[in-house]
């Protein structure tokens, strides 16, 4: 009997697809692979080393479907997946394009300041115009100036409408830090939005 | 017979809604102590009451009064001795900060909400009594009125912020790297292959098994060739000589051992043609033929496992098959 996939769950897509249906890996690609990617491309801005970082994210979490319990919810493992790889990228990096801020404990905006860590890029990316063309809007922009830890949860909360709880447990943080990075991520970016307009 | 005012009385108390909040229920909503059942309806109510919600306001500034009530100062000397036992004393910047970042706090508590709470608020995660007074002051602070719209030109734009797309042929390079598990296999299967993996468990695992068992099974054929070879090289042992005289003694042993059986079965007709049969294959020419060549080859396969363990050495890549598997 003919199964029609894009009726299931992804509960029962991770399933079948862990008793090795390839028909099911490619229902849950094609569900999450522009909300993954859209994290990613916003994460790092730039289009060639998205892709890159959200194929690797997706091969990792595919090749270990029968470690995904299914009392999570699907979509939180592969974004707590493709999250991890793309902050780990950061910090091996330190991704030329990212201004990557003060510490995150920081209890003023004086101590933030002070271990604040700018690095400028002065490479010419292929994408250039792709990239300025998607990611050239006033809050787009505001956005990517925002360390990455504060950017994962403003697009986990409005972009793919998490709950503060999902949140947390996607980035592995405990509630009140996640609370703590979404006003402090809406605080800059409304500075920066004003400062914009000014 | 209802009076007038007895009247009014009773049509406040049948439509419950439009009866106004009393204080102690005011003071209760604001201080959080209602469960959410009890603070369903006072939600309800203030919804639709602004005479109520004017006086939550009310009651929100002698709350907020009472949350902006001054610290009693302690003498010098108290902090001082206090300050002397600290084993690090911050440094004086640090000091500062701290000192203006508490006025800041403190002032922020006496005039307008913290914009956490106002950002909590537009996203909808406080409380409904903490909703209740943001609400209320919202409507009586012109501030706090351009504060929140502000906000809501983020969330507004936030909100409007889509997804992205990658490149076609993005899928299929996943796939590529994508190592599908292998099916499972139907329950018949799964039961065959336990059988399967139960005869494995008594095969020999070492090729020195291998070989015993190999010189084992050649060793009674090679006895029985021998045998054979020295039987049937004399005139007289032809096969078909051999064939009569084994027929002929086993049946006169069959029948001098069993005669009584054997005549109870040859009044059996069924028995009688079983007999009968069996005594015509073992006659057969066909039947000693057919378990020669099972017998030969039994042997020939018990000689090549004796060969392959104890000559033929296997190749590497065979080895490296066998360790795959």
């Amino acid at each position: 009997m003919e199964v029609d996939y894009t009726t299931l769950e992804d509960k029962e897509l991770a399933g079948m697809a862990a008793k090795g249906r390839e028909m099911a890996f490619r229902e849950l690609l094609s569900r999450y692979e522009r909300p993954v990617f859209s994290l990613v491309y916003r994460m790092v801005r730039d289009r060639t080393l998205a892709e890159d970082l959200s194929q690797e994210a997706f091969i990792r979490a595919f090749n270990a479907i029968k470690s995904y319990k299914p009392r999570y919810k699907f979509s939180s493992w592969i974004f707590k997946i493709a999250n991890n790889h793309t902050i780990d990228y950061l910090r091996k990096r330190k991704l030329d394009t990212v201004s990557i801020d003060g510490s995150p404990h920081a209890r003023t905006s004086e101590e933030e300041a002070q271990t604040r860590l700018v690095v400028e890029s002065h490479e010419e990316a292929p994408d250039r115009y792709v990239e300025a063309k998607e990611l050239g809007g006033q809050i787009e922009e505001a956005i990517g100036m925002l360390r990455p830890e504060y950017r994962t949860a403003v697009l986990l909360r409005h972009v793919e409408g998490y709950t503060y709880e999902e949140i947390a447990e996607i980035m592995e943080l405990p509630l009140g830090t996640v609370k703590t990075y979404l006003h402090r991520a809406r605080a800059e970016l409304k500075g920066l939005l004003t400062g914009v307009g000014s | 017979m209802v009076n007038s005012e007895g009247e009014e009385i009773e049509t406040v108390a049948r439509e419950g809604n439009l009866r106004h909040l009393t204080s102690e229920q005011i003071q209760e909503f604001l201080d959080e102590r209602l469960s959410p059942e009890e603070e369903a309806p006072i939600q309800e109510h203030l919804s639709a009451c602004p005479h109520c919600l004017a006086e939550v306001e009310a009651w929100n500034l002698v709350f907020s009064d009472l949350g902006s009530l001054e610290e009693l100062e302690p003498s010098p000397a108290f902090s001082k001795e206090i300050l002397s036992q600290l084993p690090d004393p911050a440094p004086w910047g640090a000091r500062l900060r701290g000192w203006f970042g508490a006025g800041a706090a403190r002032g922020a508590q006496v005039g307008h909400f913290p914009v956490e709470d106002l950002q909590d608020y537009l996203e909808g995660t406080v409380s409904a009594p903490r909703a209740a007074r943001v609400t209320a002051h919202l409507s009586a602070c012109e501030p706090c009125r351009i504060e929140r719209k502000g906000w809501e030109r983020l969330f507004g734009a936030l909100t409007s912020l889509g997804r992205f797309a990658p490149a076609p042929g993005f899928a299929q390079r996943v796939m590529a790297g994508v190592r599908i598990p292998s099916p499972v296999p139907a329950p018949w299967v799964r039961a065959g292959n336990r059988v399967l993996g139960t005869v494995r468990g008594f095969l020999p695992q070492t090729r020195r098994g291998w070989a015993i068992v190999g010189g084992i099974a050649s060793a009674p054929t090679i006895s029985m060739a021998a045998l054979g070879y020295l039987l049937f090289s004399r005139p007289l042992f032809t096969v078909g000589n051999v064939t009569t005289y084994l027929s002929w003694k086993a049946s006169a042993l069959f029948s001098s051992l069993f005669s009584s059986v054997a005549s109870a079965m040859l009044d059996s007709v069924a028995l009688f043609r079983a007999y009968s049969l069996l005594g015509t294959l073992a006659e057969s020419p066909l039947l000693i033929g057919v378990g020669s060549l099972v017998f030969s080859l039994m042997s020939a396969a018990a000689l090549w496992v004796l060969y392959r363990n104890l000559v033929a050495t296997p190749s590497a890549e065979r080895r490296y098959a066998r360790a795959r598997v």
